[in-house]
């Protein structure tokens, strides 16, 4: 048999068009312009890094607290509004960790820096609320759970019942932090702390308020206390977008 | 290369104007801006880094306006504010790391790009000290240092040699100068010095307006001709100083004084006209 393999004509390679077809592909690649994108899970993983140890570290103590507290009442055999009464303080505090980290964040002329890099101050920050949000609603979850299997009026009662004093408690904390740029502004916002602590004690005295028959009344404050501080959040990012406050802040 | 553009900018403080109609293209190059305290400058750089938002006209980077460009335009930009700030018990690598992240330098570069600036700058030896421990010097070289850490295409600094000894301040010149080759560097400062050996164009501003702008040689032709010198003695270079603008007094072995003034006529008969320098545009466009 004789060999019928096919023969392939040899192909010719044009050598300068190659080479320019390779010139043009590698001045393709150059101009592209690679850019790295953090992910939102990479920023929040980077910026944990760089939070306040005290925030943190007040945070974590927030909770050992709250843990020590329910087992104290629990071993006193406390009243129904003891409870909630302990309850409601703990809770205004809360969220006194987020405005000592933003605290930091505007007090060393940091602002105007941050504000020029690709991630801004409005994402930096954000970036904070969302990591002391979540740590704020595990201490609150600790806190719910605790007391509600240690009293009779439920879970979903006990949880407007100390989301209320929490959510005024960061409005007008965040409030003070918006308005107030001076020095030792950590003390009136833990002024402001303690007037809602002292208001919320006040709403014990009235026992007639925990009642199923007035949860509407919670729910209607913590619908207006989440609005009040959605309204203070746009308008401190509002006021960062603008920059005049901003740099005032700086100054 | 990126050309940014300024369109009519205005903007107002409680109702006064800080920056009023300001236009000017820039290219790769370093400019400078002078002027006078509360001249504008600061506001003029805070609206261009996109901290503060123009009251009127607009500024373009690539013919897009910067408030729409957002993170893609700070990605560009690298910015030594006047007032730098730091967290002070950082240490400086921390510090360098934390901005290095802000400004979304790729983590695999990030350490090598800093190790680089910190040499550059002269600091790879404090790297561990903390920000508070480090002396002014060292604080405004860190400063520059971070401003350079995502290669920026825009540099911006404000006024970047203030608090420097003259030592700090000639290396701080030649590194900047050197910079200004393949980028758009804008610094502001108020020594005549500075911007007249480090800028390739000076614009000139006077409440918020710019009075001047151009080449140092463009400049000073401005004031051609309204630069005059005098040699006097004693008694009447110090009349002279009182009736005229007097940009310098030099004493001469003689014992006479060489004055140089400022002024549209000849303040004197034996007055002659000298080369205009920066210095006296900066005289002149203030007594205007």
């Amino acid at each position: 048999m004789k060999n019928r393999r096919i023969q392939l004509e040899e192909i010719q390679i044009e050598k300068h068009e190659k080479i320019q077809a390779l010139d043009q592909i590698r001045d393709a690649v150059e101009a592209k312009n690679i850019r790295y994108q953090p992910s939102l899970l990479q920023i929040l993983l980077g910026q944990i890094k760089y939070l306040s140890w005290s925030a943190l570290g007040g945070q974590a103590s927030c909770l050992l607290v709250i843990l020590g507290i329910c087992r104290i009442l629990e071993n006193s055999g406390a009243q129904l509004m003891v409870w909630l009464g302990t309850g409601s303080v703990l809770a205004s505090c809360v969220g006194v960790f987020l405005m000592l980290e933003l605290c930091r964040s505007s007090s060393f002329h940091m602002t105007e820096l941050e504000q020029s890099c690709y991630l801004n101050v409005k994402q930096l920050w954000c970036v904070k609320m969302i990591i002391f949000g979540c740590l704020d609603l595990l201490v609150l979850t600790v806190l719910i759970a605790g007391v509600s299997k240690n009293v009779s009026c439920g879970i979903f009662s006990v949880m407007l019942y100390f989301l209320v004093p929490f959510v005024f408690s960061s409005g007008l904390q965040l409030f003070v932090f918006t308005i107030y740029r001076k020095d030792r502004r950590e003390y009136l916002q833990m002024g402001a702390v303690i007037l809602i602590s002292i208001l919320s004690l006040l709403t014990i005295n009235i026992p007639g308020l925990y009642t199923f028959a007035c949860l509407w009344i919670w729910g209607i404050a913590l619908i207006l206390g989440t609005g009040l501080l959605a309204a203070e959040i746009m308008l401190l990012y509002q006021m960062i977008c603008q920059g005049d406050e901003l740099c005032i802040l700086d100054d | 290369m990126p050309e940014l553009r300024l369109e009519r900018v205005g903007k107002f403080y409680k109702g006064m104007p800080a920056v009023v109609e300001i236009e000017y293209v820039f290219q790769k190059g370093i400019y400078g801006l002078l002027g006078a305290n509360g001249a504008g400058k600061t506001t003029l750089l805070r609206m261009i880094s996109g901290l503060l938002r123009p009251d009127s006209g607009r500024i373009l980077c690539n013919h897009q306006e910067i408030s729409r460009m957002g993170g893609e335009y700070r990605r560009m930009l690298g910015y030594l504010p006047q007032e730098f700030g730091y967290y002070p018990n950082f240490t400086l690598w921390r510090y360098m790391r934390y901005l290095a992240e802000l400004k979304a330098v790729p983590p695999e570069l990030a350490e090598e790009r800093i190790e680089e600036l910190l040499e550059h700058t002269g600091l790879k030896e404090v790297k561990k000290e903390r920000m508070k421990d480090l002396s002014g010097g060292m604080i405004r070289r860190a400063g520059i240092a971070q401003s350079l850490l995502n290669h920026p295409d825009i540099l911006i600094l404000d006024e970047p040699t203030a608090g420097l000894d003259p030592r700090e301040r000639i290396r701080f010149r030649n590194f900047i100068r050197s910079l200004g080759r393949e980028r758009i560097v804008i610094l502001s400062s108020h020594i005549v010095s500075d911007i007249e050996y480090l800028t390739d164009e000076i614009l000139l501003m006077k409440s918020g307006r710019l009075a001047a702008g151009g080449s140092l040689k463009q400049i000073c032709e401005t004031v051609r001709g309204k630069i005059w010198e005098i040699l006097a003695d004693a008694e009447a270079a110090e009349r002279l100083n009182q009736e005229f603008v007097v940009s310098s007094m030099k004493n001469l072995d003689d014992g006479r004084v060489c004055v140089r003034i400022v002024s549209e006529q000849k303040p004197a008969e034996h007055a002659v006209w000298a080369e205009p320098e920066l210095e006296d545009v900066f005289l002149y466009q203030m007594m205007c």
